[in-house]
């Protein structure tokens, strides 16, 4: 897992797409508001939304907007347990040595470490998390040493997750859900998003993401990478029937 | 508040729980318990490890509450649950803790409940669990026998019923005055020129420093003896009360100038009395005062904060105010620990000595058979808590102390390490205590009043301090210089024909007669009167001289206020 230090803003976009713009959309400026004051108040947040709804890019731009120092993120693919979440931060954080065995000692050094200066946690794929790790967090977080703001980041189930953890609905400051972008959104950003649909007709886009985007950022992600091979492929310069035609068949979506 | 489960009793009542529900688990609930956390004050919360459950971990918890550093604890034998808690007890009562508040305690394992069950029952300790659960969980309180848990349904109530708003703080330890400051190179003649080297050799501050430790040491020799017993042939001291006493006058002393004038100082005390203290010569041996470390309130919280194990942090005050090694702590006894907790003996020649050090004391061997030590009152809690703790534990009594630590010296030089506690620098082996060559015999001349005169005078109050001395070549307009003619100084030839049978270094002691005086006086006096204690000066009629005694030693016994 790549630390903040070494994540590149072109790696926010999905697939490294080339020429992608990061697109303030209202999501993104209320996230950015939204997270000032978390950082503020050295709070907690729970970003949460379908998958592709451009919520972890929305966090890093707004956290490279606010710039705070001491950033930290960390993502769980599986289950993991407090065992797991000590020895990510433990590399995270960038502690010497070898890891603690004792869970004590393990969290008295993570404690005293996040007590030097203030620090931004963002945990990625919280819908993974159980409630012994929502525990772990809210221990780290409620000690009266430690000088940190945490954002949990989470698809699908992450907002059920953590609402039925009383210890964490009393102690999130800010909940955002992120949606599907309407069509009229759509239409407004994705113009702005990748240069291959700056000249498209709105009724291209329409069509695109009726068929393949369905208001959703990876989706389009996706379909523009595919778009800009066609494009290549086809000899072509500007995005037509054709080409979608040709993009929806290696999807394996709807042809119209 | 609602009734209690297992009976009504009240809230805050020793030998019961008292729960918190917090079923929303408001975090402005854990923030203010968590800031209420000041063991000074004896409030301790803990706060769980998020994957705590079990008896041990749990004592991990409270013991880090208490101050203890996590990383220390396999360092400190505290593998096993039983250790950890009798550990935790001792602590909590040391410290005074009050209120022991357990955070999120609706997670743990019932079985660690049974912990701080025990803590409840053994203990003054009044226990404040945490549950974030609308009703106390069955489960936890199924094996808590007949311990009355008493709930409550508010921080408020809580704050209001333990008056952690009302009662007023506990007042801190004073501490110690700053010790003088005495140059690196300071006279260390014998009692009756001690004094008067000092105000010759040094500048009248240093002299007033020094001379207030003198001072210090004589009043103290004039209280110890005021109504004491002397020693006599037939009934000679054991050297337990003696050895006490001096322990007890320079065990806070920074070091060997400090001590040297405060023993001068209780010398001359004990002359003034009628009595002889033998005090060995410093230089080759160590002990309180000397190779040992002053033991502040301070640096003995410290220690028991930082400590898991209270057998270790004992181990360190030892080390600290015996200025002993490490490795001569080792044989100590569990029993040598027990009451009177401001005395600690230790038969010394249950020591193995290494033949070295044994030539090396051939001919200065200790007297005593047990070296006594004065305990300063910041340690006794020290050694205190690990007797209880040895004993909680089954320790034989007859047992050495450090018996879990293979290497106890090791150990101790560890944890001092860890404690940012400096132990001695030099300390010595058993052999080498000088109080263990310490002695005191009669004279049979006293000096000061026994019991007290005039009425309501204390002896000691009676010695005025020494003047500041004059800069040369300024007299002192407004008293007479001494003289040997003086009223007081007739009184001291015998003192000196007393002190010269009795003590001098080239008189065997079993010259002196049954009853303790000596007998023969005309043997000796002539030569080392004359050329140690004792000058020629003309008579009233001036027409011969007389024998008496020399100014440096009536200013050493504050006689005189300027030695010759």
């Amino acid at each position: 897992m790549k630390t903040w230090q070494e994540l590149d803003e072109r790696d926010d976009h999905y697939l490294g797409l080339p020429g992608a713009s990061v697109v303030a959309t209202a999501a993104l400026l209320a996230l950015r508001d939204n997270l000032a004051d978390v950082l503020e108040a050295r709070a907690m947040m729970c970003v949460h939304g379908d998958a592709g709804l451009g919520k972890t890019l929305s966090v890093n731009a707004a956290l490279r907007a606010l710039g705070p120092a001491g950033v930290c993120r960390v993502q769980f693919r599986a289950r993991p347990t407090p065992r797991d979440i000590r020895h990510v931060l433990f590399d995270a954080l960038g502690c010497s040595g070898a890891p603690p065995l004792r869970p004590i000692e393990f969290d008295s050094l993570l404690k005293q470490v996040l007590a030097e200066r203030p620090r931004v946690l963002v945990c990625d794929e919280a819908q993974w998390l159980s409630r012994e790790c929502f525990e772990f967090w809210r221990h780290l977080w409620d000690d009266r040493g430690t000088d940190i703001a945490i954002v949990f980041v989470g698809g699908g189930d992450c907002y059920r997750v953590l609402r039925r953890e009383p210890m964490l609905s009393s102690r999130v400051y800010v909940w955002q859900e992120f949606r599907r972008m309407s069509r009229e959104q759509v239409l407004d950003v994705i113009p702005v998003y990748h240069p291959v649909w700056a000249q498209a007709d709105a009724e291209l886009i329409a069509y695109v993401d009726a068929h393949a985007g369905h208001g959703n950022f990876r989706a389009w992600s996706k379909v523009t990478a595919h778009v800009i091979t066609g494009l290549n492929r086809l000899q072509r310069e500007q995005p037509d029937r054709e080409v979608l035609q040709w993009v929806f068949s290696r999807l394996g979506g709807q042809d119209g | 508040m609602g009734s209690t489960i297992t009976g009504l009793s009240g809230p805050a009542l020793i030998g019961q729980l008292d729960v918190l529900l917090d079923p929303d688990d408001d975090v402005t609930v854990t923030h203010r318990l968590l800031e209420r956390h000041d063991p000074s004050a004896g409030r301790v919360v803990v706060h769980p490890t998020a994957t705590t459950r079990q008896l041990l971990s749990l004592a991990y918890d409270v013991l880090a509450a208490l101050g203890v550093p996590p990383t220390t604890l396999g360092l400190e034998r505290m593998g096993l649950a039983d250790t950890a808690w009798s550990a935790i007890r001792i602590k909590l009562v040391a410290a005074r803790i009050q209120h022991l508040v357990v955070l999120r305690a609706h997670r743990l394992d019932p079985h660690a409940w049974t912990g701080l069950a025990y803590l409840a029952r053994t203990t003054m300790v009044q226990i404040l669990m945490v549950c974030h659960t609308r009703t106390i969980p069955a489960r936890l309180t199924a094996d808590l026998g007949s311990l009355d848990i008493w709930p409550f349904d508010s921080l408020d109530k809580v704050i209001d019923t333990y008056r952690w708003d009302t009662e007023p703080p506990r007042a801190p330890h004073q501490a110690p005055p700053a010790w003088p400051e005495l140059p690196a190179r300071l006279p260390t003649g014998q009692v009756m020129y001690y004094r008067a080297d000092v105000y010759r050799q040094t500048g009248p501050e240093v002299f007033a420093r020094v001379d207030a430790l003198y001072q210090t040491g004589l009043d103290a020799a004039c209280s110890w003896l005021r109504g004491r017993q002397l020693p006599t042939r037939s009934q000679p001291d054991d050297g337990e009360a003696i050895q006490r006493f001096v322990t007890e006058l320079v065990h806070a002393n920074p070091g060997r100038r400090h001590t040297l004038a405060m023993l001068r100082g209780a010398q001359a005390g004990f002359v003034l009395h009628g009595a002889w203290l033998t005090i060995p010569a410093l230089t080759r041996l160590g002990g309180p005062g000397v190779t040992s470390l002053p033991v502040t309130h301070e640096l003995a919280e410290r220690i028991r904060t930082l400590s898991a194990n209270p057998v270790l942090a004992a181990g360190i005050g030892l080390a600290l105010f015996t200025g002993l090694t490490p490795t001569a702590l080792r044989t100590m006894t569990f029993e040598a620990l027990a009451r009177p907790w401001h005395q600690l003996s230790v038969p010394h020649k249950k020591q193995l000595v290494p033949t070295e050090l044994s030539r090396k004391f051939a001919e200065d061997r200790p007297r005593h058979a047990n070296a006594v030590f004065y305990v300063p009152e910041a340690a006794r809690p020290l050694l205190r808590s690990a007797t209880e703790f040895l004993a909680e534990l089954g320790q034989d009594p007859s047992g050495k102390i450090f018996h879990s630590f293979q290497r106890i010296h090791l150990a101790l030089t560890e944890a001092a390490g860890r404690y940012g506690v400096a132990l001695p620098r030099r300390p010595v082996d058993m052999i080498a205590l000088w109080q263990l060559r310490v002695r005191w015999d009669r004279l049979g001349e006293p000096f000061h009043p026994d019991p007290p005169q005039p009425g309501g005078l204390a002896c000691h109050t009676a010695v005025p301090p020494a003047p500041a001395p004059l800069s040369p070549g300024r007299a002192d307009s407004r008293r007479s210089p001494w003289s040997p003619r003086g009223e007081r100084p007739y009184i001291v030839p015998r003192l000196v024909r007393a002190h010269l049978d009795q003590a001098h270094p080239h008189i065997p002691p079993a010259l002196t007669g049954d009853d303790g005086l000596p007998n023969r006086y005309p043997r000796y006096h002539g030569q080392l009167i004359r050329q140690q204690l004792a000058t020629w000066t003309p008579d009233e009629a001036g027409s011969g001289r007389r024998l008496t005694v020399h100014p440096d030693v009536a200013f050493a016994l504050g006689l005189v206020d300027r030695p010759g």
